[in-house]
């Protein structure tokens, strides 16, 4: 925010009543499961069943086996029927392994429970993160071990649960159900990295939310690092715009610094990551089971029950929009939306029928979405609205042009294709598509 | 359930481009009606009716333009029928908010303008400043303002200089017989000749269409930044570099404080502020190049205003200042986040350079 530069985010309606209030439905026996040997671009996987192995909920399936080491499990029990190209998130097809149910909800743990997470020491912790395979529960997927490689100094560990993105509230129905898991998964990752302060920053006007997470943080105020410095843990509670929850933004408000553009929140001394991914880490600790379960959003003026459903990794979409009572009445795909994450980043998505990941928090029906495109009257409303001060107008100008110069001055890669430009501009220009294709253009140049 | 493939994001603002040229349309509307009212009470029927001639002209000028050049330009497209072409003309000519730039050209032209004159200088604007850029949104040049400068220098006198049906202005008052270099006698007499400030701001001057309805003008610019469709920085920077210059000419000239008032309410200069220098296609797209836009633009309006023998020029700098758009957008491409002390450093030096460029020309020259 600035002079020069403006608000840097907007404010959308949030569209949160539609399945903040409703309680979480389940939907934990889906007939089978796909689980896509695809994590963030990678599909580079060792794969450990056969077509007819029987699998247990928590088998190790696949392994990815590139830069990052992330294990697969199996969120049912039964047998391997399948292992083929499917219809992915990321819109390329990529293959699946499918588990057919066998109902009996056969357990395989990955390790002992551990009753006493102040036994484990620093490396302890990245060590089961690395065994367990968690990642950013919200959109990004990003393997949560490898964010401690880079640990030197950090200060904070933040807990970002802000859930900027419109429609999506299914962080909120896990740390309202979890608010235990939520602080003791702070404290592990505090242990994790050395910090001495932990923050869980939350929107300001999820009142009830707020009520829970400040009684809860008084049972967790008695804490101490190795060094026995006390640890601080604090909820803390941010204004209600778009991208709040991009860590930039969010470091911004709650800690009240900028840091260089060029760096990263941990190069500031604080480690960000995703409430559920915290809960869940927790209590895969506390059970000794990997992820095998999520609450997704489903949600938007296409669904005719928008609602918070719980279900087993790799379960179906189209099952359990179905389950939810399925579209509205005379829907019709043609002027609807569907989207793999919330309206600002999620994915359009082209089909139903794909399994629901791990990192995905949402899904959504929109309708009626289009709007006709007007000229660019160069009104600096893309500019204003960029939380990263980038001018998305001139970007897509130079893109046009091929002017490489221009756009590295432009800061073209700096881009977090969050989507606000698109949002803000009155012609209803694809203003954030145009700048992401520039970027992608630029770093293939350059 | 398939669906086709759509770019993120997926919501969109409520604020609408159309939206926004309604509400600037609707300021230019009611400063119309302010000056027309006002135009009535000082100086009688024949003089409004005139006015409203030359409005009436421009508009319908404007519409017809590019209806016109929407007939014969249809991309290829086939018609049944000619009703259904002309139909097909109309969106397109919505889309160009014609009669914004129709009124704001009224509004600038003197009340003695001939007709013929007017109706060249809309097809100017519309035509050759507008629709052959590609239309609204590609435009370079401030179409008013090429109509203005245009109409003036094809069609002579009548347009630009002292205004033969109503009297002469003040500013052609001013700049003929003293080049703005007054003294407090002068000056002040001058001012006390139209009966003070207070009439002056309120409607008893002959001039341009819009002149007497200065009030309104300043009304309708608290109601355009009230409903954000404006950047308030380019008005306040203009007149606040304005305001600096010609104060510091006072001291030179040793004239009182009266004299940087009267530049300000002289000629279109006010009008050209908020109707202008504020047209976003045709200035600078970022918050500091608008800055720095409003900045050069007071420097190069007020070195024409005192070194020339023409009186209007704020459309001509307007013209000046468009060509330099691409280069300041280029010049403050940089991460606005990022770099705010060298942002502000930056519009300082343009300040100065601004203000020593203007008087230096003007004393040395003068
Ligand atoms: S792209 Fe849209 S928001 Fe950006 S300057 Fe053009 S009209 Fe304004
Ligand atoms: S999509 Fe890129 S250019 Fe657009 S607002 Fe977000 S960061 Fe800025």
């Amino acid at each position: 925010m600035g002079f020069f530069s403006g608000p840097n985010q907007v404010i959308a309606d949030n569209a949160k009543e539609l399945t903040g209030s409703k309680p979480i439905m389940e939907y934990l026996k889906p007939k089978t499961v796909a689980i896509p040997l695809k994590h963030m671009k990678s599909e580079a996987f060792d794969v450990h069943v056969e077509v007819g192995d029987d699998v247990k909920i928590g088998t190790k399936i696949a392994t990815r086996n590139d830069n990052f080491t992330v294990p697969l499990f199996s969120s049912v029990s039964g047998k391997v029927i399948a292992i083929e190209k499917r219809d992915h998130v990321t819109l390329k097809k990529a293959n699946h392994i499918i588990i057919e149910n066998n109902f009996l909800d056969e357990k395989e743990p990955l390790f002992e429970p551990i009753a006493d997470f102040r036994t484990l020491s620093r490396d302890d912790v990245v060590n089961y993160l690395k065994l367990d395979g968690h990642q950013g529960m919200s959109g990004d997927g990003y393997a949560t071990y490898a964010k401690f490689e880079k640990v030197r100094h950090v200060r904070t560990v933040m807990l970002n649960g802000v859930e900027c993105e419109p429609y999506i509230t299914a962080d909120e129905a896990s740390m309202m159900n979890n608010a235990d898991l939520l602080f003791e998964g702070l404290l592990l990752f505090i242990k994790g990295s050395g910090a001495k302060e932990g923050i869980i920053a939350i929107d300001r006007n999820r009142t009830d939310l707020a009520k829970i997470l400040n009684e809860t943080a008084k049972k967790y105020s008695d804490h101490y690092t190795d060094q026995n410095i006390k640890i601080k843990i604090q909820v803390s509670f941010v204004p209600d715009t778009y991208p709040m929850g991009w860590e930039r933004t969010l470091i911004e408000e709650v800690l009240g610094f900028t840091y260089d553009i060029n760096k990263y929140p941990v190069d500031a001394g604080v480690l960000v990551f995703n409430t559920t991914t915290a809960i869940e880490f927790a209590r895969t600790l506390k059970t000794g089971l990997p992820l095998y379960e999520r609450v997704v959003t489903l949600s938007g003026e296409g669904l005719a029950n928008p609602q918070n459903v719980r279900v087993r990794i790799g379960t179906i979409l189209k099952e359990v929009i179905d389950e939810t009572g399925g579209y509205i009445e005379g829907f019709d795909p043609k002027n609807a939306r569907l989207i793999a994450g919330g309206p600002f980043m999620g994915s359009g998505i082209i089909t139903d029928e794909l399994s629901i990941p791990a990192a995905t928090g949402a899904f959504l029906s929109l309708v009626n979405t289009e709007k006709e495109v007007l000229p660019c009257l160069r009104c600096g409303s893309c500019i204003e609205h960029c939380p990263v001060g980038i001018q998305p107008v001139q970007i897509a100008a130079a893109h046009k042009i091929r002017d490489l110069d221009f756009m590295e001055k432009l800061g073209t890669d700096r881009c977090i294709e969050c989507g606000a430009c698109t949002f803000a501009c009155p012609s209803f220009i694809e203003v954030a598509d145009s700048t992401s294709k520039a970027k992608n253009f630029y770093l293939s140049r350059k | 359930m398939r669906f086709a493939y759509k770019p993120s994001p997926h919501i969109k603002a409520r604020v609408s481009t159309k939206d926004i040229l309604n509400t600037v349309l609707i300021a230019l509307i009611f400063v119309t009606a302010w000056s027309l009212v006002a135009q009535f009470i000082n100086f009688g029927t024949d003089y409004v009716l005139r006015s409203a001639l030359i409005i009436a002209v421009a508009c319908v000028v404007a519409i017809l333009t590019n209806v016109v050049f929407y007939l014969v330009k249809t991309d290829g497209q086939k018609f049944s029928s000619f009703v259904e072409r002309l139909k097909s003309t109309v969106p397109k000519t919505k889309k160009g908010a014609p009669l914004i730039t129709a009124l704001i050209l009224a509004l600038s032209l003197p009340v003695g303008t001939p007709i013929y004159a007017v109706i060249i200088a809309t097809i100017f604007a519309e035509f050759f400043a507008k629709l052959l850029f590609g239309g609204f949104g590609g435009n370079v040049f401030n179409p008013a303002a090429v109509g203005l400068v245009v109409g003036g220098i094809t069609f002579g006198s009548q347009v630009i200089l002292p205004d033969v049906y109503a009297g002469a202005t003040p500013l052609a008052t001013i700049s003929g017989l003293y080049g703005w270099r007054l003294t407090d006698a002068t000056g002040l007499g001058f001012i006390a000749g139209y009966g003070g400030f207070i009439p002056m701001l309120f409607g008893a001057v002959r001039g341009s269409i819009g002149d007497p309805a200065r009030v309104a003008v300043l009304i309708a610019l608290v109601f355009m930044i009230y409903k954000r469709v404006l950047d308030w920085v380019v008005p306040a920077v203009y007149i606040a570099t304005v305001v600096a210059i010609t104060g510091l000419f006072s001291l030179y000239l040793g004239v009182g404080i009266w004299y940087p008032t009267l530049h300000v309410l002289s000629g279109g200069l006010l009008f050209g502020a908020v109707f202008m220098a504020t047209d976003p296609v045709t200035t600078p797209v970022n918050r500091q190049g608008r800055i720095l836009f409003a900045i050069f633009l007071a420097m190069v309006t007020l070195v024409i205003r005192f070194n020339s023998s023409h009186t209007e020029s704020m459309a001509f700098s307007i013209l000046i200042m468009n060509m330099f758009v691409p280069l300041i957008d280029r010049k403050t491409a940089n991460i606005t986040k990022e770099s705010t002390t060298m942002k502000a450093v930056g519009v300082c030096i343009a300040f100065v350079i601004a203000i020593s460029v203007t008087l230096g020309l003007t004393i040395t020259l003068g």
